[in-house]
């Protein structure tokens, strides 16, 4: 009896130094991130049956649990994508937020004012040569902002790529460690499911998926139905960078699914929204600026005159095939239908014929146009096309205009591309006419024959500022119809919206987070002043149990001494 | 509520807020510093836009005010012309009145014809007078506006100026509006002289006939001078209200409210002190300590 009381006693101490041994690997783990308290689970050993009747055998230690709520734990996972999405969302929105024009003094908004102020000063002095080199010097700052800001796009478009790059190998290195945890894992190997689990929510912080568990704990990963970790086998992601945005691929055994659109949140999801929409969206809006600041200004500049008469002229933007209906022709800018002026003047600069082209793009092509000129002002014109550009050149001593007088401009010459203003068709390749920046003189401050002193095309120009235009929208419902600040104000309006929800949205997620990771800690987390009870309540227990034996070894030696 | 309260809440707990309000203080910091509102457009989006539109309808109205500016100074300049003109065309009058009379005599009227000569020249001048570099009678030609012969150059197209939007006002006077149409003042005084130096009786009293039409021409064109003139300095008066009322509004969506600003700035902060202690003395209580 005795003999089984010392067993009794050193099960209980065995158990006593197990739990300590927990206790202190608890207390040791406070600040891991991830774990996981562990408790060992003391129970009974099974009694043996004795004459006088059962009698236990003393303590065990059943296992050394993990304590862990696995739902709160998948919760948390989603909720730490959600929160690395708009985190990452705000801060790349933020950078774009910064290029359109955060501060208010050297924004686009400005140098629109200047540009339209200037063409207001050259209306006060049309024949002012000052005037018009300080409206050329006004409109190349706005013609390199506008080229920088799409250059500076262009850059935030290859960080984000190599972003993208970045974090697809971190997805990768992540789903391989995963896999190999999985080759390991056995139950109770606890610190492992810790390690495990934090390589989830790492996994959580990049993108979206599902876990699914099989009884041995180890983890399917899957995005959009297809695993990435499967047991032992993962699938690694690719990335391709194509005309609509990068597309994000799982390649298994050659074959390749594309799952971008699963991609739906952590960093990944922000990173691809903001790379394959917003980005697209605010370049696309910010062309559209620039072209509707080019096509509208040449369209009255090039129905208008300078102070000098042009003696050839070439149009800056060429067709694709000059016999094909100009509609179709490939021209940047929509040809309308109507008709042009031309004005012929002699040595003297005395008008002495006028005339008008008409030109149905739908029927006439850019060498229809040529025949046309060329009938209406034999002897005087002679026009051709050269690598798909109008040339009209002047015959003897004649030169030619194309003063409108009091009409409406017809848009035909700025889609040709002929006395105008501005060049390009588009953010980056927007530049000033290089005629104009060598001889000032053609800039067209007046829009009737022969009269230098006008001011009303240089008038009209500086009133755009107010016109309403009609604008291609990206990401609203198609056309707007606004001026050119307003539509600037709600393309830097628009991101500011979109940064200013991304960041509520990251507050409450981030707010979201913070609670159920509280409630994970309280389930799962060390508390010192648990630990050291619970040390000194098996300080307690261990100091009873080799009282115990000390009490038997006593007996024993009463007995022994009986004899 | 928490049923068990462990070492890693507190502390991320603390950390969470002690963030939290350390954003909020940097926000209200940097509004004092720069004393701006709106730093970034998602600071106040619609704010912004708002602010964009604002401050290009000033600096239209800043340009609208340097248009009438120069419109006013060009008025003026025609109107110092416009007053010498009716002072040359007085004085030629007084010449017609006087050598019109009997006590006139052929050698008297031979040696005010050098006279009369002389203020053509003068009315030539002041009828090719150039406002910084350009001919103010000469319409839109850019010419020069009398030859010297007193053939008219220029045309008959007006000039205008914008002054608010869609609003232009006209502030030149063309050759033949000023100096006549048919025949000019420069023509009228070279037939003045004419009949002076060939003792025209007749002619001398229709020179009164006509140098009278040039009086009413010149005065006419100087009170419509002086209507486009107070017309400017009407717009102008608008213009200042509207630049004042609008640089206010602008003021209240971009500037930042310092007082309401600070004292925010100064609750807030003493919040996040707050926390600093509360967290301090949390870390500070244990267990272990009291058990040492």
């Amino acid at each position: 009896m005795f003999l089984w009381a010392l067993e009794v006693a050193k099960s209980a101490l065995f158990a006593q130094q197990t739990s300590i041994y927990v206790t202190s690997h608890n207390i040791a783990n406070v600040n891991t991130p991830e774990y996981s308290r562990q408790q060992a689970v003391l129970s009974t050993l099974g009694p043996v049956n004795l004459p006088v009747g059962y009698l236990g055998r003393g303590v065990w230690v059943e296992e050394v649990r993990r304590i862990y709520d696995r739902f709160l734990s998948l919760q948390i996972n989603s909720q730490q994508s959600e929160k690395t999405y708009w985190e990452t969302y705000h801060t790349t929105l933020s950078f774009l937020e910064g290029i359109l024009g955060s501060s208010e003094q050297e924004g686009l908004g400005t140098l629109m004012d200047e540009f339209f102020n200037a063409w207001h000063d050259l209306s006060l002095n049309p024949q002012g040569y000052a005037e018009r080199t300080a409206l050329l010097a006004v409109s190349d700052n706005l013609v390199k902002f506008i080229n920088y800001k799409a250059k500076q796009l262009s850059s935030v478009k290859s960080n984000i790529n190599q972003e993208i790059d970045t974090v697809i190998q971190d997805v990768n290195r992540i789903i391989s460690e995963i896999a190999r945890i999985n080759g390991l894992l056995r139950r109770g190997r606890n610190d492992l499911f810790d390690e495990r689990d934090g390589l989830l929510r790492e996994l959580a912080q990049y993108l979206d998926f599902t876990v699914l568990e099989d009884s041995q704990g180890r983890v399917s990963v899957l995005v959009g139905g297809i695993p990435l970790v499967e047991g032992l086998e993962t699938r690694q992601l690719e990335m391709e960078e194509t005309q609509e945005g990068v597309k994000v691929y799982l390649t298994d055994s050659g074959v390749r699914f594309e799952i971008t659109s699963f991609i739906s949140s952590g960093k990944l999801g922000a990173l691809l929204r903001v790379r394959n929409q917003i980005y697209g969206e605010i370049t696309s809006n910010l062309d559209e600026l620039a072209r509707r600041i080019i096509y509208e200004v040449n369209r009255f500049h090039s129905e208008g005159e300078g102070l000098s008469r042009y003696s050839s002229v070439e149009g800056v933007y060429a067709v694709t095939d000059p016999d094909s209906p100009l509609q179709q022709a490939g021209l940047p800018f929509e040809v309308p239908q109507g008709s042009f002026p031309i004005r012929i003047y002699d040595a003297n600069g005395t008008l002495i014929q006028s005339g008008s082209i008409s030109v149905d793009p739908s029927s006439d092509s850019l060498n229809d146009l040529v025949d046309r000129i060329n009938n209406a002002f034999t002897g005087y014109l002679q026009a051709r096309v050269e690598e798909g550009k109008l040339i009209i050149e002047a015959q003897g001593t004649y030169s030619f205009g194309f003063a409108r007088g009091d009409q409406d401009p017809s848009g035909i010459l700025a889609a040709l591309g002929i006395n105008v203003f501005f060049v390009g068709e588009d953010a980056s390749t927007m530049e000033i006419n290089s005629l104009l920046r060598d001889s000032p003189e053609y800039i067209a401050a007046s829009s009737l024959p022969s009269s230098p002193g006008d001011n009303s095309n240089a008038l009209q120009i500086a009133e755009l500022q107010t016109q309403q235009v009609t604008f291609q929208r990206a990401g609203a419902s198609g056309q707007t119809v606004t001026t050119f600040k307003d539509f600037y104000a709600s393309i830097v309006g628009d991101i500011g919206l979109k940064s200013k929800d991304a960041m509520n949205r990251f507050e409450t997620a981030e707010g979201l987070l913070q609670s159920l990771e509280n409630r994970r800690q309280e389930i799962s987390g060390v508390s010192m002043d648990e630990e050291v009870i619970n040390l000194m309540r098996l300080q307690r227990s261990y100091e009873a149990a080799t009282k115990i034996i000390g009490i038997v070894d006593e007996l024993l030696e009463t007995l022994i001494a009986l004899r | 509520m928490f049923s068990r309260i462990t070492n890693n809440m507190i502390f991320f707990n603390a950390l969470y807020h002690l963030t939290r309000n350390g954003r909020n203080i940097w926000c209200l910091q940097a509004q004092t510093a720069s004393g701006k509102r709106i730093l970034e457009p998602s600071d106040d989006p619609i704010g912004m836009m708002m602010a964009i539109r604002l401050k290009g309808q000033l600096e239209r109205f800043q340009q609208y005010k340097r248009n009438i500016d120069f419109g006013l100074r060009w008025l003026n300049y025609t109107e110092s012309v416009l007053n010498d003109l009716e002072e040359l065309i007085n004085k030629a009058r007084e010449v017609a009145v006087t050598q019109a009379s009997d006590t006139a005599s052929a050698d008297t009227r031979e040696a005010s014809a050098a006279y009369i000569r002389g203020l053509r020249e003068t009315v030539l001048q002041l009828a090719n007078s150039t406002y910084e570099g350009r001919y103010i009678f000469s319409g839109l030609s850019g010419n020069q506006a009398y030859q010297d012969d007193g053939t008219y150059l220029g045309d008959t197209q007006s000039f205008q100026i914008a002054v608010s939007e869609g609003v232009y006002v006209r502030i030149n006077l063309t050759g033949p509006e000023v100096f006549g149409t048919t025949t000019n003042l420069i023509q009228d005084l070279d037939r003045f002289s004419q009949a002076l130096e060939t003792n025209d009786l007749q002619g001398i009293s229709q020179a009164l006939d006509y140098l009278d039409e040039a009086l009413n021409r010149v005065i006419e064109a100087r009170s419509r001078v002086g209507a486009w003139y107070s017309q400017l300095e009407s717009y102008r008066t608008i213009l200042n209200d509207r630049t004042i009322k609008i640089t206010e509004s602008l003021s209240e969506i971009v500037d930042a409210d310092l007082a309401k600003v600070i004292s925010e700035l100064s609750s807030r902060e003493l919040a996040y002190r707050a926390t600093l202690l509360a967290t301090r003395r949390l870390f500070d209580e244990t267990l272990i300590s009291l058990l040492r």
